[in-house]
Parts: structure tokens; sequence; C-alpha cells
């Protein structure tokens, strides 16, 4: 344990040290260790309890409390009965085995807050019909930020939720024929993007009395893509037209307007293969490539603000929907979109024109992480090397500051035009024209989005 | 979670609860209500505000029973009590609710409308649907154990077996259901007695610890604070009043508990029982013992009793209570008085005998009390002998103890450490030969059990001062007291060896500001007066909470019965009664022969289509028949009578021309030649 010496000299600097000591007096492990058991408790209840189980669990509680004195009512014998009931159906279900084998068949992706519906395959091993199952999936916790304060049971809960990535519940499977192989559906609601990692498969069987069931897992390890949240987005249209790009793109399917055949000339290191010109290889000898005029075409830039400091995990969740909904917007087939941004990196990933699809633009987004420790000016070195490509450019900003500020002038000053949202509240008002969304008002400021 | 039960299990469940309440006459027609919704074929048509508005008139019969018995716990401890009557009317608290879910359109509450914090919230968990079918069923079940009638067991475990045996899997064949059942619902039966005897066994064990936590004075154990050092800091608080005769002065000595046998600075009332005391007249008049021959006097006493239970501190010779509305009156094989299920204020009459020779309680003791504690044995019998004590008469020897301790200790209540290896109350009787009531009664006892006279240590109150305020003798906390109780001329008597000026010496140490604690403590006195004031009194001050809660009651009827009552269609009972405009076709018929011979229509194939697809569009007055029905049902304008006739009319067509088929012109690709 570390002990500091602490001289609170504001009140400000006295609740930091308050909250410090909270922390060195590791009250932060102890209330999450004790959350820890209460949730593993409640959920493990809530999974094993039937529905008349568990009212007759409140039951047993109140019988227990009101038939402490044996003396005064029966309510004792309501308690024995209830819990020597509940003993005898815990007993019961310890008897016999579950012989069902389950394979899962995900599909590749999901979206937040999207039911997904996927496909279980039960193969039932015994000669004896298998009714009145029930399945529930395992997903792996995945490590989450360190809290900064204190969270209420609640806060908590919704945050191991969220570490899970995925609300599953309780679904009763078909009846199994003895011996045969059948398929069932099973529905999840990924609660937060990125990998969804199943651990196993839980399979709940009843017993006789109909209180209580045993769950059997089945380790069946897979993951699954969340992708980010999306909503609703006008077609992205602007009035720019097209732009020189300097050495075209390569390995695109077809590259800008190329009809404009300038001639032959030999191959240097460096040229793609596709222009290799095939028939004078062969007459000469030695390679040949052809050589276009330069390419013009759309290119839209979709920048997203990744520095989020003093941003809470929320805010950064919404411009990563802002800029999932925006980058699966439809936008014609000639037009390129660049996503930019800056994760461990800067990385900027082009799509449209056979180069690459949306969805793997939503794969990306589905991965972004917020950046907390680099400045800013990486992002900004980053756009003017590509703005002078870019037709026009969506900003999705997290605050609104002086180096946002400089950011927007230099794409204007590169000619682009531009659409910026800032999910806000900002520190400080944009400058007119620039909309502000909230995480609450994402929706219906998206909807508005002119582009 | 929208769990059903068997018909007709509620029912039982609340005539089990109604007859073990003795509420049948309410059970009775709950039951029939609540039984009868599924045979009942009209519904309230109930939006989210009125099912919330239900909840909260819930919500308000919960609060206004819970002020009733919290004003009735006020007259009348213990809250247990109390708290069993709660449950007891839980099912009559419910019902409104449960009524409402049978009797709606909606069938189920929402989590939202059930709870105040979910109200606002859009969540899932707002979302949650839930019906109260189990929850009543489990209220009946615990409200009907709050009685001590017989036949629970029996009776929970075949309401319990109904509902198993209606939820249990399909898995599993009945038998083993039942056995098992069975097996749980016969081993409760021993169970329950074996957990009754184990906590009479435990109360046996562990008396002192449930019958007297709360008591001022213990019966059994009283710990002195002999070798304490420091000063003793006494409340001014006034503990009791006390009323005399005119013309009597004191000052008295109330005795509360008496102890018979000292260790290490603690008496203790050993082999002590107690018996139950019947009371008289009318239930407040209690006989201690036969009314005495010679004078009797009487003093009125004003205690409070915490928790309505505590030891009444009387004077020696009391052998009349009245006006004790307590429930329960023990004595002790010691003397003392044990009041318990009484208000939290008695204010009671006690009548007293003057001493004479022949009264007085008969002698229950024995050994215990002459016995010395070992540690103190020596000194105490080499000051016996050093007294000239030994072989003297009880009387004289008394005589003689009391004027050794008047005439060489003081009182005081600065407590001095005890000199080592000796006791504290070697201390005092050897070298401090100063110190507060409990060293002079201690010591009284133990030299007079020294000098061969059977002696008790007594605590209570000695009251003398008078307080022109409230116009009665009171006794302060302070003036609790200890003083020994000595057999002598063939009963105990009073024997107070503590310097009489001892209530003068704690007087001089009362703070100035003592005036405006004893108005604090008239004014809370007054306002106990009002609070408990005689049951009888309150009855009528609950007629306004009955009155409202009735009221409500009535308005919500009113309200419910003034709201649009939905017609149910009897054919299907299990569904809601939702008015389909032109439910009334009777093209439904034309359509319900045709699944019958031409398959069902599938979902989402429209009417038209698979009317032509099973090739019967073409027949005469189809087309029209369909149009009519379609815009009927349809159509926000509907369909006039004349077209409505229409309709009939060529349905009736149409059955004709089933029945005799040789005019029907079906069409070719799927007619049946007619050879």
């Amino acid at each position: 344990m570390i002990y500091r010496v602490y001289s609170a000299r504001s009140v400000n600097q006295g609740l930091t040290c308050l909250n410090e000591i909270w922390q060195n007096l590791y009250i932060m492990h102890f209330l999450k260790r004790l959350y820890r058991r209460v949730n593993h408790l409640s959920y493990g209840l809530r999974q094993r309890l039937m529905p008349l189980g568990g009212w007759l669990l409140g039951a047993w509680v109140a019988a227990g409390a009101f038939g402490f004195n044996t003396r005064v009512g029966m309510t004792y014998q309501l308690f024995v009965l209830l819990t020597l009931l509940f003993a005898t159906a815990l007993l019961a279900s310890r008897f016999g085995k579950l012989p069902v084998a389950a394979t899962r068949q995900l599909p590749r992706f999901a979206t937040v807050g999207e039911p997904v519906r996927y496909r279980l395959r039960l193969h039932n091993q015994s000669p004896r019909i298998q009714s009145d199952l029930l399945a529930i999936e395992e997903l792996r916790e995945m490590s989450s930020a360190p809290l900064e304060r204190l969270p209420t049971y609640r806060q908590w809960s919704r945050l191991t939720a969220l570490a899970r990535g995925a609300q599953t519940r309780m679904q009763s499977l078909p009846p199994l024929p003895p011996n045969a192989t059948t398929e069932a559906e099973l529905t999840l609601i990924p609660l937060r993007r990125g990998w969804l990692e199943f651990a196993a498969l839980q399979m709940a069987r009843p017993e006789p009395l109909g209180l209580w069931q045993r769950l059997f897992r089945q380790p069946l390890p897979d993951r699954l893509l969340a992708l980010p949240r999306r909503y609703p987005v006008p077609s992205l249209h602007f009035h720019d037209g097209r732009r020189y790009q300097r050495g075209g793109v390569s390995l695109a399917q077809s590259v800008g307007e190329e009809d404009e055949f300038v001639g032959l000339r030999e191959y240097r290191p460096g040229d793609p293969p596709r222009r290799i010109h095939w028939r004078s290889f062969a007459k000469r000898g030695e390679p040949v490539v052809k050589e276009y005029q330069d390419e013009f075409f759309v290119r839209y830039g979709l920048l997203l603000d990744s520095f989020a400091a003093d941003i809470d995990e929320a805010r950064f969740e919404a411009a990563v929907s802002a800029a999932a909904s925006i980058a699966a917007v439809e936008r014609g087939p000639e037009a390129l979109l660049d996503l930019l941004f800056v994760g461990d990196r800067a990385y900027c990933f082009t799509a449209g024109r056979g180069l690459g699809q949306t969805e793997q633009l939503l794969e990306i987004l589905a991965c972004v992480t917020p950046r907390r420790d680099q400045p800013f000016s990486h992002l900004l070195s980053m756009v003017a090397g590509h703005a002078a490509e870019l037709s026009a450019c969506v900003c999705i900003l997290l605050d609104w500051d002086e180096e946002r500020r400089q950011l927007l002038n230099l794409l204007r000053s590169q000619g682009v035009d531009i659409v910026a949202l800032v999910i806000g509240p900002p520190r400080m008002p944009p400058e007119p024209g620039i909309r502000v969304a909230t995480v609450e008002t994402l929706a219906v400021e998206l909807a508005r989005l002119k582009l | 979670m929208r769990l059903t039960l068997p018909p007709g299990l509620l029912a039982a469940a609340l005539l089990f609860w109604g007859w073990r309440t003795e509420l049948w006459p309410l059970a009775l027609p709950i039951a029939l209500i609540l039984e009868a919704a599924p045979y009942v074929h009209w519904r309230w048509a109930l939006g989210d505000k009125e099912l919330m508005r239900v909840i909260d008139l819930t919500a308000l019969l919960w609060v206004g029973a819970l002020i009733l018995l919290f004003t009735r716990y006020l007259n009348q401890p213990p809250l247990a009590t109390h708290l069993y009557t709660l449950a007891s009317w839980v099912p009559l608290l419910l019902f409104p609710p449960l009524a409402i879910q049978r009797y709606s359109t909606a069938g189920t509450f929402r989590m939202g409308h059930l709870f105040y914090s979910l109200r606002r919230s859009g969540g899932e968990l707002a979302q949650q649907r839930l019906r109260l079918d189990v929850a009543y069923f489990v209220a009946c079940l615990l409200a009907a154990s709050v009685t001590t009638q017989a036949l629970y067991l029996p009776g929970a475990g075949l309401l319990l077996l109904w509902a198993l045996f209606a939820r249990r899997s399909r898995r599993y064949r009945w038998p083993l259901v039942l056995t098992l059942a069975l097996i749980a619902g016969l081993a409760a039966w021993p169970a329950s007695l074996g957990l009754h005897r184990l906590q009479l066994n435990l109360e046996d064990t562990f008396t002192e610890w449930f019958q007297d936590w709360f008591t001022d004075f213990d019966p059994y154990r009283s710990s002195t604070s002999l070798g304490d050092i420091g000063e003793l800091k006494l409340s001014d608080r006034v503990a009791l009043r006390l009323k005399p005769m005119p013309g009597d002065r004191g000052p008295w000595l109330l005795r509360a508990a008496t102890y018979n046998s000292y260790f290490d600075r603690v008496w203790l009332a050993k082999g002590v029982h107690f018996t139950q005391l019947d009371p008289q007249g009318d239930g407040r008049e209690w006989l201690l013992n036969p009314a005495p021959e010679g004078e009797s006097r009487r003093i009125n006493i004003t205690q409070e009793l915490r928790q309505g239970t505590g030891m009444l501190p009387l004077p020696l010779d009391a052998w009349r209570l009245e006006q004790l509305p307590v429930g329960e009156l023990q004595r002790s094989s010691l003397g003392a008085l044990k009041a318990s299920d009484g208000p939290g204020l008695v204010h009671y009459g006690v009548e007293y005998k003057t001493p004479s020779p022949t009264s007085g309680e008969g002698w229950g003791g024995g050994e215990l009390d002459l016995a010395l504690p070992r540690r103190e044995q020596a000194t105490l019998q080499r000051l016996v002998s050093e007294l000239g004590l030994t072989g003297q008469p009880p009387a004289i020897a008394a005589a003689k103890i009391h004027a050794f301790l008047l005439g060489q200790f003081r009182y005081s209540l600065d407590l001095p450490a005890p000199a080592a290896g000796l006791t504290a109350l070697e201390t005092f009787l050897l070298q401090a030969k100063a110190g507060h009531c409990e060293y002079f009664a201690t010591a009284a006892v133990l030299l007079l059990r020294a000098a061969g006279v059977p002696a008790r240590y007594a605590t209570g109150f000695s009251v003398s001062e008078y307080s022109e305020l409230e116009g009665t003798y009171i006794a302060r906390r302070r003036h609790a007291h200890a003083w020994a109780l000595i057999w002598l001329d063939g009963r105990w008597q009073d024997f107070d060896a503590t310097p009489p000026d001892w209530t003068s010496f704690e007087e001089a140490q009362t703070p100035w500001w003592q005036q405006l604690g004893d108005l604090r403590d008239w004014l809370s006195h007054q306002f106990n007066r009002w609070r408990w004031r005689e049951a009888s009194d309150d009855e009528g001050d609950n007629r306004w909470l009955w009155g409202s809660a009735g009221l409500l009651t009535v308005l919500l009827f009113w309200r419910l019965l003034r709201r649009q009552r939905v017609r149910r269609p009897p054919a299907q009972p299990a569904m809601l009664a939702v008015i389909h405009p032109g439910a009334a076709s009777p093209f439904y018929q034309v359509l319900e022969q045709l699944a019958v011979h031409r398959g069902s229509r599938p979902l989402g194939e429209t009417l038209e289509s698979w009317l032509r697809r099973i090739g019967v569009w073409e027949m005469p007055g189809m087309a029209d028949m369909a149009n009519w029905h379609q815009r009927w049902r349809f159509d926000p304008v509907g369909l006039s009578t004349q077209e409505q006739q229409q309709l009939a009319e060529a349905v009736a067509v149409y059955a004709n021309s089933l029945a005799h088929p040789a005019t029907v012109r079906a069409a070719p690709e799927h007619s049946t030649p007619t050879h």
C-alpha cells in the first residue's frame, strides 16, 4: 500500500487528495470484488431459477424473515417446506447428463443494437427425446477501462455487460429427436462494437419439480465482429467535382478517366504490372508500359477525430457511430472515400471503385480506439498530406478548440468542401455553420446533415 | 415473467387464507371475482395512465394500512404483532391490481407501472411485462401462515403441489414429480417440529438474552459500578412520577428488582423463575397478595415502558395494582414484577400495606440468601467479629451494621481505584470508606449475611423530590438506588444503609440548566400522555383513516365503471376484446368454407390473389363479395346498410349454389367436371 503526504490547499486539491486516498486504500478494489460477487450470484441465480422457482425463492426469503419466531404463526412451516422443496430440486437436478453436442454458425458481422440471429446445430446423442431445454451464450469479458470514480452497483453492472459485449438471454430450444441433429436459432444483441468473444454455450435442463435448472457448459470458442451503431444519413453528394489524383490509384479496378492514352514508354521500377503493354513486351523482349493522361475523379474524406483526452467513452462512441453512418452511406460508383484517423499511428483507408468495400471501413471503425496520450498535431500533419486530393471532407470532431479550427482552415485553404459535426457539448462554441450533436441528439443531427 | 396459474388455484389459495385468518367473508368474493374473469366477456380498456393510477391507489392503500398499524403500534406494542397483521392483509391490499390485471384489456402490468423509479425510463426493464398471479398466490400462502391454527402445513403443501404439478416439465413422468414433491412435503412435518423445538431449547438456554434485552432493570443480573474509577455521572431525566395520597410525604423506596447472589461486582438472581399473574376485573387490575387486614395506602405511579416491557418499581409491600393496561404481568420468585405487551407509558395505582409484623412476602429464599462471595468472605467475617455481631439476634446485628455504615462511611460519587490486593468491596470497607449506594447496599447485604441474617440486594428508585412544575413527586434517573432487603420478624424489610444525605449530595451537583431540562421532560411527558392515551379513545381517531380508504376505493371503482367497456367475442375467451371493423361480415363464412376445401390462405398473400390462385375469383359474385368484404374491413367510411344487405344476399346465393352444385360454374382450370 502506498501512503502519501497530502497538503490540501484548496477544496479542489482536497477532493483530489480524497479521491487518491480512496484509491490507495483499495476501496475501489474491494468494491469491485464485492460487486463482482453480487453480480455473479444474481447472474447465476437468474440463469438457474425457473419462473416459478424465482417466485418461490422470494417466498422462501419472506417466510424466513417472518418465521424467525416459531412461536408466532406458522410461517416457519412454509419456510421449512420451501427449503425442502428447493433441496429436493437441487438434488434431483444433479442426476444424469445432457448428451447434446452443439455447434454454432455465426454470421460475419453484427451491428451494435441490432439483434443478430444465428444457427445452432444440436446433435442429440441419446436414444431419448430431449425437450424443455434452454440455451444461453457465455461471452468472455474484455478488459474494460479503469474506473476513475466510485461506481454504483447499477453503473458497474452496466459496465460489466458492456465488457461482455452483448445482451444474451435464456432461449428455449426445440425438442431434439433421439440420435438426430436439429437446428435452432439463437439471438443476441451486441451492446458495444468490436470483437465479441464467445467462450461457451450453456444449456439448461429443468429438474422434475420445475423450480431449478441445471446448466451444462460446452466450451465453444468463437468470435463475431460487432460493427458500430449506424443512423440514417442523407446521400453523400458534394457539389464540387473531380480532382487530379497524382499517380492514380494503384490496384483499383477502374481508375479515373483513363481514356486519354498518351503513349508507350519503357518500364520503370514501380510501375504497376497492369500497365504493361503485353504485345510490345512480346515484340521487344523487354517490358513496355502504357502511359495515360493524369487521372481525375471524386475523392471524399471522412475524418474521425480520435483525440479524446478529456472526452468520455459515450462521446467517442457517438463519434464512431457518426463516422460509420457516413461511411455506409451511398456515394455513387465513381467516388472514393478516404477514412482518416489516428490510431497507434496515422491511418488512411480508401474505399470505392473496387478498392475496398464499405464493410471494410466499418470493420476498421469497429476496432478504433480513442487516443488519450498523443497530440492533435498528428492528425493535422496527416490531413495536410491528403488535403490536395480531396474534393470534400466530412469531419467528425470530439470537441471545438483552436487546433481543430486550424484543421478546418487548412482544409478550406486547399479548396476542400467541409461538413463538420462536433460531438458535444464542446468547450467553446464552434464557428457558424458547424453542427453540434450530443450523444442524445446524434440521430437527429445526422438525419439533418447536408452533404 | 408472464407466469400463469392453473384455473382454480388462486381461488383455493384465497379460501385457504380466508379460513385461516377468519377473513373468509372477504376471501370468498375476492376468489369469485378473480376466478370469474375468464367467463366474463367484457374488459376495461385501460391505458398506461390508468394502470399507473391503479398502482398508485394500491400504494395509497398500503400507506393507509401502515399508518393505521403504526398508530396501533404506538398504543399497543410490540411491533411484531402489527407486522403480522399487515402480512395477513396482503391479499386484500394486492387485490385491486390483480383484479384490474384480470379484467383489463392489458392483461399484464409493465415494470414501469409498478415502480416509480422506472416510470420515466424507456429502458428494457421498464418495458418488461409482469403478471401478478403467482405473486398473489405466494402472498396468500404467506398471509395464511400468520395465525397459529393447525393444519397449515397440509394446506400449503397441497396448494404448492398443485402449482408445481401444473408447471412441471414434460420431460418427466408425473409419478416422479409427485413422488419428489411428496418426499419434500412429508419431510417438512418433522423438520418444522424440530425447528420449533430447537427455538424453544435455545430460548431456555439464553433466557436472559431473549426476555430482557431492553428492560432498564434486568431481573437476572445487575452489574454494579463497584471498582470503577472516576466520577459517576448520572442523568437528570425524570424516570417516573409518583402521586401519593394527600398527606403522605415519603420518601418511598420503590423496588424494581431483587438479587440474591454476588460475584465479582455483579449481583445475580440465581434460580429465579417467573410466574404469570392473572388480571382481575376489567383486565387492568392485578392482585399481588391477598388483601391485608391493616391499613392500606395508595400511590399512583406514571412510568415509561420501553417497547411496552419493563420492571415495575413498587413499594415492597404492594398488594394490588389498578389501571395497569398491560398484556402480561409476571412475578419473579424474588418478588420483582415484570410487565410486557403494554403501552409505552403506564399510569397505574398501587395499594400497599403499611408495615406490620405479620405481613410481607413469604420466605422464598434459602442458602443463597446467606451465601458469601469466596474472595471477600474472610474480610467480611473478620469485620463481623470485630463488630461483635457473631451470635447476636438479627435485629441487633442489623442495627449495629446500620450504625457502622452510617457512622464510619461517607457518600461519594468519586470512585477511587481498588487498592492492590484488595477487591473493590474490600477497598470500600477497609480503606476508602466512601462510595455510592451500590457499595453501601452490597456491604450491608454481605455483612448481614456474615452475621447470619438472610439478606438480598434490591434496586429501584428512591423517591423524595417534589416537582412544583408537575405537582407530583418525581424520580430522576440519578435517583436510581440500591439497598438491602433483610429477613426480619418473619418478613422481608427494606434496609437502606446509604447515608440519608445522598440525595442532597447529588442535588448539589445538579447543573444550572436543570430547570430547562425539567421543562423539556414535562413537555415530553405531556406529549407522551397524549400519545399513549387509552386505546379505546384511539379507535375513534382511526375512523378517518378507514373512511378515507373507503372513499378512495369507491372513487376508483366509480372511475373504472365510468370507463368504456369493451365487449369480448365469447367464442375466443382467451383473446382480448378488440373490435375489428367488419367482424360481422358474412363473407367470413365463405372464406372458412374455402379454407376447409382448398387449404387456408398463407400469411402475407392478399385475399384477391389467393382467391385467384385457388380459382374461385371468377365465380359469379365472388369478386363483388370480396370487394364489399374488404371495404367493410378497411374502408374508414365502412359499408352502408344496403351494401351489407347485398353482401349477405350474395353470400346466401353462394351458399345455395354450394348446396346445388349443378348451378355452379367454377373457373375452368380448377373446376371438377360434373359428368
